[in-house]
């Protein structure tokens, strides 16, 4: 018999250009590896990340979805990222009422916290590829 | 509470009297032999209704970029379509400066496709618990009290009509009527409405239900909430097409036609979330029968409720989305 084939996820992150994308970029530099499945957007701004963006990436196949900024208190636009805290609180509140919320993450990282990101995405991807697989 | 006790034809009177003054308008209900509708008077009224037991659209849709410019409208409305108004305006959709809005109790409503005349008399005053002939909507309304506005009319438990005011521009509309105001009974006809249990549905029956839809987008356009001049379903910019539609299927499998209608409802739902008033005119436009109300009322209810927040209660509370508590929300972060 054939070995079954492993089914890789697709991750699509919205990261923040002045904290996660910056955190991403230094996770490269430093040659530290995270899950080839994730594939970043860069935003100027976590708020910038319109809840619709998120439900079309889920149902145009992303296997799952982060939004990531930094830490409440450090935008770089002093309060944008308090309304994406609710935004996306909100949004996953509605997910779950439809049986959905393991698809959607929220993440708060920092631009000098590069292993952090790594360890939330692969930690991300690795339960989402158990679920895919278990299936 | 203090409030103006009102004798038969007093409301018309006083509306009347309203509407002699150049550039004075009044939006309420119009009887017809058998149906009521919605009408903007001017100079005079005529077969007006104070209630409205046939729903056919909410009447705040037409209040939308609505700048009065000096004119005055007095809205005698539904409770539902003043919170709509209300909404709107905290969305500065609509100047509420040259507004009074006055709510009148509902007893419910039956749909506007139903055929026959309108419910009245006893039949009316049962009319919410009835659910084989009200509504769904108004069998699980929110508020059906005349509570909300800046002045309302309510009726006791003796089926006598009260005005109160609660702001000061609802102090002017009551200084239109005659009498004295005293203290009203406590006892309303229409007692406040009870909690539902947390909406919970899964992705399975979303499909049946939905299966139906031909996207036409008519719940877009009747909902009163649903502003946006510039919305993203204009055109089919946000629909899969193409390469986007053949990818969508080989990622996550069959796909229902018209494709993308999943996206429109979930993207819509969520972007009324916490303006919606569970009027339910989407369902009453929706030519297919798509039960919409108990989707975009549970959801919206259900994320209200992490604000507790109730939409159209007053103009001074902030819609969620738009302002912020620096310390909230604790475990939003995974």
């Amino acid at each position: 018999m054939e070995e079954k084939m492993e089914k890789n996820p697709e991750i699509v992150g919205f990261a923040c250009s002045f904290c996660t994308f910056k955190a991403s970029e230094m996770a490269g530099s430093l040659r530290m590896k995270y899950p080839d499945g994730v594939k970043l957007i860069q935003v100027p701004c976590s708020s910038r990340v319109d809840p619709a963006f998120i439900i079309k990436a889920i149902f145009e196949g992303a296997d799952g979805v982060f939004v990531a900024g930094c830490h409440p208190g450090d935008c770089h636009f002093i309060k944008g990222n308090y309304y994406t805290r609710r935004k996306i609180a909100a949004l996953k509140e509605q997910l779950d009422a439809f049986g959905l919320k393991d698809k959607l993450r929220l993440f708060w990282v920092s631009a000098a916290e590069a292993r952090r990101f790594v360890e939330k995405v692969t930690q991300m991807y690795n339960e989402i590829k158990e679920k895919k697989n278990a299936r | 509470m203090l409030g103006k006790k009102i004798t038969n034809g007093q409301v018309e009177g006083a509306l009347n009297k309203f509407l002699e003054k150049e550039q004075y308008l009044v939006m309420g209900f119009e009887k017809d032999s058998s149906k009521v509708y919605h009408r903007i008077f001017k100079d005079k009224l005529d077969n007006y209704a104070l209630m409205n037991p046939v729903f056919a659209m909410n009447g705040a849709l037409y209040l939308r970029r609505l700048f009065a410019k000096g004119a005055q409208i007095v809205l005698m409305l539904r409770p539902c379509e003043i919170r709509s108004y209300i909404e709107l305006a905290k969305l500065t959709q609509i100047e509420p400066e040259d507004i009074i809005a006055v709510s009148v109790d509902c007893f419910g409503t039956v749909s506007s496709k139903k055929e026959g005349d309108a419910p009245a008399g006893d039949e009316l005053k049962g009319l919410s618990k009835d659910a084989g002939k009200a509504r769904w909507a108004c069998t699980t309304c929110r508020e059906r009290r005349g509570v909300v506005g800046d002045a309302g009319i309510r009726i006791d438990a003796d089926g006598k009509f009260w005005a109160f005011a609660y702001t000061d521009r609802g102090n002017a509309f009551l200084s239109l009527l005659e009498g004295e105001a005293e203290e009203a009974p406590a006892r309303m006809e229409i007692p406040p409405s009870e909690e539902r249990p947390q909406f919970q549905i899964d992705m399975k029956e979303f499909e049946k239900d939905f299966s139906k839809c031909i996207m036409c987008m008519n719940c877009r356009d009747m909902c009163p909430v649903c502003y946006c001049v510039d919305c993203v379903f204009n055109g089919d910019e946000y629909l899969p097409k193409g390469d986007a539609l053949f990818n969508k299927i080989f990622r996550s499998g069959s796909t229902g036609m018209p494709r993308g209608k999943e996206l429109f409802h979930l993207i819509r739902m969520f972007h009324v979330s916490q303006t919606c008033v569970g009027c339910g005119a989407c369902e009453e436009a929706c030519p297919q029968g798509i039960p919409l109300t108990k989707y975009f009322k549970g959801v919206s209810e259900r994320l209200q409720g992490m604000f507790s927040y109730m939409s159209g209660r007053s103009l001074e509370e902030q819609i969620p989305y738009l302002t912020f508590v620096e310390d909230e929300l604790k475990d939003a972060e995974d």
